[in-house]
């Protein structure tokens, strides 16, 4: 258990020496390190070993943990004698690593994250004009809201592509098969798109259907229409980075109130 | 404020930003958790909740993605939050300005990290030659010293931001005539929807890998 733990501790280094020229090769050596301490005694043979692992090598951080766990078996079996293994080893990293990237990025930060993030908007939206009469502690729980659906999943998957270094005969590419994981993407995005609808109605009602407040014109009506003015610009300026976006809008409010709205 | 403290604040900022790349990625960077957190910090949940969602939604795809770098997002909303709650707490149209000044820092925190990446090569090619003379001890000595200038680069760099930001952002404050900050109060409510439209077009570019 001690030894799953530690090598659990490590996984959450694996960018800690991130570099232009070889990327995530050295966080890869660390996490490999134990196991080839382990397996070549001798130090010809783990400087060997070393070495080979320090090529380029580049994918999802959270995934890189699945190419260790196979990486792990294949260096046992060299290290018992069959150094035809040897040339397979880095074929297979390199082979695995972009298609695992993909995988990641669309899972954990493509929707994942978006749907957790999204989640807490909706709070936001929905609460942000009532903070005046509450506790503020209580609205911490929005924050800490996103932190943990988040991390519930992924801290799991981690845990469970660390663990099964130690797991002979677990399936763990099954695991990560393509029909399920695309089933789970989909069904991700499809929340993550319904609670983005929801928030974008609740938005336009709470904050352009006001009648306490002159925010553009004095009827709500049509302060709704700027909102769905804004939106329509904001689908349209993909091409301007999210930055020159800020400073266009908050620009034309400039101007807006500059005219004497 | 609860912590008023610059040296302690730069701490805890840094140990959000040094999460989106460095140590962890528990996702303590996104904008939508650091800002509300370091705004209950410093004295103004409020803000912190709007303004991660501001930047959150607008910033919605911006993920460190191999050697592509997104601008620095918990930079944006932890100074954005600091200088409004300590100099302007609960002005909206401070905050809008606040984070118009944040922006160019979010840029220039990305650059320092670049440079200490590149530092890093430097760090792995002593490993290598370590491990080449049979010195196996420089892989942990070198992870630890990765880790601890991840770590350093951005409190030293919140250490500065924090007060020289703060003093830009205070002394051009006072001086703006009342439409622009008329101005900023819309902006207030009609940046989240600029944000809502970015989040829509990143969820309709998702692909799910075939």
């Amino acid at each position: 258990m001690i030894k799953r733990l530690m090598f659990y501790g490590r996984v959450f280094f694996i960018q800690s020496l991130w570099n232009f020229e070889r990327m995530q090769n050295v966080g890869f050596l660390f996490l490999l390190a134990p196991f080839l301490d382990k397996f070549y005694p001798e130090v010809e043979k783990r400087k060997e070993a070393y070495l080979r692992h320090l090529e380029f090598f580049n994918t999802h951080p959270y995934m890189a943990v699945l190419i260790i766990v196979l990486t792990e078996k294949m260096e046992r079996e060299a290290a018992r004698g069959n150094s035809n293994v040897i040339p397979m080893i880095s074929k297979l990293k390199q082979s695995m690593a972009s298609p695992l990237a993909a995988m990641g990025d669309s899972f954990f930060w493509g929707t994942l994250e978006n749907v957790a993030a999204l989640g807490a908007v909706f709070f936001i939206v929905f609460f942000y004009s009532g903070f005046d009469n509450v506790d503020p502690r209580l609205y911490l729980l929005i924050p800490l809201g996103f932190f943990l659906i988040y991390n519930f999943f992924h801290l799991f998957i981690r845990y469970f592509f660390a663990s099964s270094i130690f797991i002979e005969g677990r399936d763990v590419l099954g695991f990560i098969s393509k029909p399920r994981i695309k089933q789970y993407m989909s069904t991700t995005k499809a929340i993550a798109v319904a609670i983005l609808a929801i928030v974008i109605g609740a938005y336009f009602y709470f904050y352009g259907w006001r009648n306490d407040r002159v925010l553009f014109f004095e009827m709500s009506m049509i302060d709704i229409l700027v909102f769905v003015l804004g939106f329509v610009l904001s689908l349209s300026l993909n091409k301007f980075t999210s930055a020159a976006k800020v400073y266009l809008v908050i620009l034309l409010c400039v101007i807006w109130a500059y005219l004497g709205n | 404020m609860i912590i008023e403290n610059v040296v302690i604040l730069s701490l805890i900022a840094a140990v959000f930003s040094v999460d989106m790349t460095g140590i962890g990625q528990f996702m303590l960077y996104r904008p939508i958790f650091c800002a509300p957190v370091f705004g209950y910090l410093t004295g103004d949940i409020a803000t912190g909740l709007w303004i991660g969602m501001i930047v959150e939604l607008i910033w919605f795809n911006a993920v460190p993605l191999g050697a592509s770098m997104p601008p620095n997002i918990s930079a944006i909303s932890v100074l954005t939050i600091y200088w409004v709650n300590k100099y302007f707490p609960g002005l909206s149209a401070a905050g809008i300005f606040a984070l118009m000044i944040a922006v160019p820092f979010g840029y220039l925190c990305r650059e320092v990290d670049v440079l200490v990446r590149k530092i890093n090569t430097s760090i792995m090619r002593w490993i290598e030659q370590g491990i080449k003379e049979s010195k196996f001890e420089r892989l942990n000595k070198g992870m630890a010293l990765g880790a601890f200038l991840f770590f350093f680069k951005f409190f030293a760099f919140y250490l500065i931001a924090f007060p020289l930001g703060g003093l830009v952002f205070y002394l051009f404050y006072l001086h703006l005539p009342g439409f622009v900050l008329n101005g900023f109060v819309k902006a207030w409510y009609l940046l989240p929807i600029l944000g809502l439209g970015s989040a829509v077009y990143s969820l309709i570019s998702i692909k799910i890998f075939r």
